[in-house]
């Protein structure tokens, strides 16, 4: 899986969701990282800067939109993907305004979820291998 | 805005001249966006109503391929078949197209069942590459 070669910034405040989805994450993930809600993952982010970014939207001190719109302007490039269960489109159209173009539908299905983020790892590969023949 | 799109991918993989038949090609793209876009297929007047509101589609050129959207019988995957099969299966083009399907995805009036339908066609695209 492609996944292994990537690091995750993954961003959720419900703890046992939390737990959840870092084990997922650990077994195909190059690195995971974890914080508990926009403000502690906008500064993990400009710590580790990791390749993915992956965050529920609703969550105290700073949402996923607020963080995600943060990561964009350090990074407009920044994949990011956002847990959704698309019951407001208000957020969906936010999202797409800031840039997100990748949602995790919730409930989770594993195997969804875990196309959903090779399918950024592609992009990213894809935009990186593009980057390096422009020189 | 279909129709600018439809432009857009065969601008974006810069592949004009070697799209075997582009109204074959620009039609089975229009079916496929039909499907991630809040509009019923069975409903020919509310698909033409439907692209000329919101996607400002040249009504001369709607009209011309409209037919042949409607008629399409393709399933999905024999819809993703041709359109990779044109593509070359070449990963770099499918991700430029999977990319302005996706922007017609999460457009105004994204439901979850579209969002649904786009990542498993995104999927028949690209499962091999996972």
């Amino acid at each position: 899986m492609r996944l292994q070669n990537y690091s995750i910034l993954y961003v959720e405040d419900e703890e046992t969701t939390r737990e959840l989805i870092k084990e997922i994450l650990e077994t195909e993930c190059k690195e995971v990282f974890v914080a508990s809600d926009g403000q502690e993952g906008l500064s993990l982010y400009n710590e580790k800067k990791p390749d993915i970014v992956l965050s529920d939207i609703a969550m105290p001190n700073m949402d996923g939109l607020e963080m995600s719109e943060a990561i964009k302007k350090i990074n407009p490039e920044q994949p990011i993907a956002l847990f959704t269960a698309f019951s407001q489109s208000s957020y969906i159209k936010r999202a797409a305004e800031i840039g997100v173009a990748t949602y995790i539908l919730k409930p989770l299905d594993e195997e969804q979820f875990f196309n959903s983020l090779n399918y950024m790892a592609l992009e990213l590969e894809v935009s990186r291998t593009e980057a390096e023949s422009r020189g | 805005m279909v129709e600018k799109n439809l432009k857009n991918i065969l601008e974006l993989i810069e592949q004009q001249e070697r799209i075997q038949d582009e109204d074959k090609f620009k039609v089975t793209s229009a079916t496929l966006i039909c499907s991630i876009v809040d509009i019923k297929n069975s409903n020919a007047e509310e698909v033409c109503s439907l692209f000329e509101k919101n996607f400002n589609l040249d009504k001369e050129e709607f009209e011309r391929i409209r037919e042949e959207i409607e008629n399409n019988t393709l399933t999905i995957d024999e819809k993703v078949h041709y359109i990779r099969e044109e593509l070359n299966g070449n990963l770099f083009q499918m991700m430029q197209y999977l990319k302005i399907l996706n922007k017609f995805a999460i457009s105004d009036g994204c439901s979850k069942e579209n969002y649904n339908e786009f990542e498993k066609i995104r999927d028949k695209f690209l499962k091999e590459f996972y």
